[in-house]
């Protein structure tokens, strides 16, 4: 039998349904109708082939073994079940060298609910009492573990310890500009007050 | 056994064990995508922690009229971008850019070379579309979902899903087959 290589009007019309064709989406009798045509046109058929194989290829990308999975599903049962109590840890992963920055810059914003709350960085107690519940840490400039008690920490940036939180929230990135230029002049002050 | 709504339910009275069941139930196909977006599985297994704690924390906004699993993923591909995102690996997600010419096979020519020797020929056609595309292409075939269930996790309409399928296989095919022919030519 002589394949028809020339491009028809049925040929654009069967690759138009090639996609929905492959991935087995099409009305039985259409699909009788790209099927006939694949017979007969060599070149639209290798298409349904190469198509094919790229979603047969796609399709077997590994997975895990049950063991990997087992263990994941046991850290994060445990994470969970540390989470929502009153203390809150989250291990945030860093990138690079951040051991070489020094100062750990405190942001501290005032217009949350006032209530008196303290820091500890590396186990160093930095009893520090505000109006604010909410701290905003700068994590590339913090060289270790951070833990805020009866306050809402905000993380920007990658952090290379433990941040925790008791009592209080770890909320997640901030990105909003005008937060921290709002508080920035505060944080300054509070960050000297810690590091000298 | 308990639906997934039921365990949500429970969940939110304060009973963890049964959020537990719901890890249990779906860690393996988060794991499994975080896995193969990140290609690495120290980050995947962060991000798989992150993604339930976030569910979590969020709980009593998951409407149970949606499918729980599709929840889940949603939250899961939503970090898995933000993580590539993060790591540089990322280009502009425009449609203009989705075009064989301005798209290079990896754009980091280090762990281009690092992947080279255990990365198949499939997966580096993969990598080297935007994330979004290669997030719809993993939720098709590795997570095995139908278009309706990808419209709802990445909240689009079926069309575009549709459309970006389309693109993505066609790019995959054409940078698939190109290399193994370059392959053919080289042995
Ligand atoms: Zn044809």
């Amino acid at each position: 039998m002589k394949a028809n290589e020339q491009a028809t009007s049925r040929c654009d019309y069967t690759r138009l349904l090639l996609d929905d064709y492959v991935d087995g989406n099409l009305a039985p009798l259409v699909e009788r109708e790209v099927k006939s045509h694949l017979v007969s046109c060599s070149s639209c058929a290798e298409e349904a082939e190469r198509l094919k194989k790229i979603s047969d290829e796609l399709s077997r990308l590994g997975t895990t073994t049950t063991d990997e999975v087992l263990l994941v599903v046991k850290k994060v049962q445990k994470a969970v079940r540390k989470d929502g109590r009153w203390c809150k840890k989250r291990r945030l992963k860093i990138a690079g060298a951040v051991a070489a920055s020094i100062a750990a810059l405190l942001l501290w914003s005032t217009y949350f609910r006032p209530g008196p709350v303290s820091f500890e960085i590396n186990g160093k107690d930095i009893a520090f009492h505000a109006m604010g519940k909410t701290v905003v840490v700068d994590a590339s400039r913090l060289p270790g573990d951070l833990t805020v008690i009866g306050g809402d920490v905000y993380v920007t940036g990658e952090i290379e310890g433990n941040v925790t939180s008791i009592d209080g929230r770890i909320v997640a990135k901030v990105e909003d500009g005008s937060v921290l230029s709002r508080v920035k002049r505060a944080l300054i002050e509070i960050w000297q007050r810690i590091w000298r | 056994m308990y639906s997934d709504q039921e365990l949500v339910a429970k969940t939110l009275k304060g009973h963890k064990s049964a959020f537990d069941e719901l890890v249990e139930r779906y860690a393996k196909k988060v794991y499994n995508l975080s896995l193969r977006m990140t290609r690495d599985p120290a980050d995947a297994e962060d991000l798989t922690q992150e993604v339930f704690l976030r569910a979590y924390r969020s709980l009593n906004t998951y409407n149970p009229a949606y499918s729980f699993v599709n929840w889940i993923l949603k939250i899961a591909s939503n970090l898995c971008i933000d993580h590539l995102r993060r790591k540089g690996d990322v280009r502009d997600d425009s449609d203009e850019l989705l075009s064989l010419e301005v798209q290079k096979t990896h754009p980091d020519p280090e762990s281009a070379a690092l992947y080279s020797e255990q990365v198949s020929e499939i997966e580096k056609a993969l990598m080297s579309l935007p994330p979004k595309y290669q997030l719809v292409m993993l939720l098709l075939y590795a997570e095995d979902l139908k278009y309706e269930q990808i419209a709802e996790i990445l909240d689009e309409p079926i069309g575009t899903v549709k459309t970006k399928i389309h693109r993505a296989r066609k790019i995959l095919k054409e940078r698939f087959f190109s290399e193994r022919e370059k392959d053919t030519k080289k042995a």
